[in-house]
C-alpha cells in the first residue's frame, strides 16, 4: 500500500504529495477499527482471556484507579502530549477544588460536578 | 427499558459534555486533514477513540503509509485491552453472543463508570449499566463530530473550556467517594503524578504506561 498523502482544505497539497482518495480513508479508518474490535473484543470472547482477568483482579482493580487519576492530572496539567502551566491550569485546579470541597459538604455527584465546572467557567469569564 | 439501564444513561450523563467537546475537536481535526464527512462520522462509530482518530489525521498529514496509520490507531489503542479484561470480571454471566456486540463501545469512560459503580453495594446489573452509559457516551461522541464537522472552529472559547472540564473533575469526584485502603490510595497516586511526566516521555503511551507500572508495583507490595 502507497503513501497516504496529504491535501489541504481548498484544494492546495501539502509537500506537493497526492490528494488522499476516499478509499484510501476508508481503508484506514476500516483498519484501525477492525484492529481494535480485536483489542476491545478479545477478552470477552477468548475464554483463557477471561480466565486471566478473574486471576488478576487486583492487578486490574490497581489499574483501573491509576487510568481515572492519570485522566484527571493529564486534563489538569497537558494539552495533548505538551506541558501547559497557564491560567487556564489554576482556573481548573480552582474548579476542582470547587467540586471536591462541594461534594464533601452535600455528598452529590452531579451537584458537585456542576458547580465545580460551573465555577471554573465563571472565573475564566471573569478573567478574560 | 430496565431501570439499571436508565442509571447507566444518568452516570453517562456526567461525562457527555467532555465527550461532545473531544469529538468536536476529532470533526475540527478531520476537517483540517480533508476528511470527507461520511468517513469522519464513520470514524467515530468504528473506531469510537478520540487519541488514535488525532493521530491518524496527523499522520495522513504527514505523509505516511497506510499501514503505519493502521497500526498507530490499532497501537493507540492498546488500553482497551486491558479495559475489557477488567469488565469481563463483571460481565462473567453475559452471553458471548451479546458481547459481540456490545464490546465495540468499550472507552474509558464507559470502563471506568462502570468499574466504580461495580465497587458500590447498590444491587446493579453491571451490564444494563454499562449499555446505559454507552448509550450517552457514543451518542456524545457522534454528535460532538457532528458539530466539529458544521461548525470547524467557530464554538466559542468558554464553552469548549467549560464542556472539557467534566470529564476530570467527574473522575476525581469519583476518586475520591470510591478510594478505599492504602493500596488503592497508592495506585491513584501513581497514576496523578506519573502520567503526565511519562506522557511527555512517551506522547499517547503515558496514561497506559503509567497505570500498568501501578497495577503491578502496588500488586507486588501487596504480596
Amino acid at each position: 500500500m502507497g503513501p497516504v498523502r496529504c491535501r489541504h482544505r481548498g484544494g492546495g497539497d501539502c509537500d506537493g504529495g497526492e490528494a488522499v482518495t476516499d478509499l484510501q480513508w476508508f481503508f484506514a479508518i476500516g483498519g484501525a477499527a477492525a484492529g481494535t474490535y480485536v483489542l476491545r473484543a478479545a477478552p470477552f470472547l477468548w475464554i483463557p482471556l477471561r480466565e486471566l482477568g478473574r486471576r488478576y483482579v487486583d492487578f486490574l482493580t490497581y489499574v483501573s484507579f491509576a487510568i481515572a487519576a492519570g485522566i484527571v492530572s493529564k486534563a489538569l496539567l497537558l494539552d495533548g502530549s505538551q506541558l501547559v502551566l497557564g491560567m487556564d491550569s489554576y482556573i481548573k485546579f480552582a474548579g476542582l477544588a470547587v467540586a471536591l470541597g462541594f461534594y464533601r459538604w452535600i455528598r452529590n455527584i452531579p451537584l458537585a460536578l456542576f458547580v465545580g465546572a460551573g465555577s471554573a467557567v465563571l472565573i475564566r469569564w471573569f478573567l478574560s | 427499558m430496565s431501570e439499571d439501564v436508565k442509571r447507566g444513561i444518568k452516570a453517562g450523563g456526567a461525562v457527555a459534555p467532555t465527550f461532545v467537546a473531544i469529538f468536536i475537536g476529532v470533526g475540527i481535526a478531520a476537517e483540517v486533514a480533508d476528511l470527507p464527512p461520511l468517513a469522519t462520522l464513520l470514524s467515530s462509530a468504528a473506531v469510537f477513540a478520540a487519541p488514535a482518530q488525532f493521530a491518524m489525521f496527523d499522520m495522513a498529514m504527514r505523509d505516511h503509509a497506510l499501514l503505519q496509520i493502521i497500526s498507530v490507531g490499532v497501537l493507540v489503542n492498546l488500553r482497551f485491552f486491558i479495559m475489557s479484561l477488567t469488565l469481563t470480571n463483571f460481565f462473567a454471566t453475559v452471553p458471548r453472543k451479546r458481547l459481540i456486540y456490545w464490546a465495540q463501545f468499550v472507552s474509558a469512560s464507559s470502563y471506568l463508570v462502570t468499574f466504580f459503580q461495580s465497587r458500590r453495594d447498590e444491587p446493579v446489573d453491571l451490564f444494563d449499566f454499562y449499555r446505559g452509559v454507552v448509550f450517552m457516551t457514543f451518542s456524545a461522541a457522534i454528535v460532538g463530530t457532528a458539530i466539529g464537522i458544521v461548525i470547524g472552529a467557530g464554538l466559542p472559547a468558554l464553552l469548549a473550556f467549560g464542556a472539557t472540564l467534566f470529564l476530570p473533575v467527574y473522575f476525581s469526584l469519583l476518586l475520591v467517594g470510591e478510594t478505599k485502603g492504602r493500596h488503592e490510595v497508592a495506585a491513584v497516586m501513581i497514576g496523578l503524578l506519573f502520567t503526565p511526566p511519562l506522557e511527555l516521555l512517551l506522547p499517547g503511551w503515558g496514561l497506559f504506561v503509567a497505570a500498568i507500572g501501578a497495577g503491578a508495583i502496588v500488586t507486588a507490595a501487596k504480596r
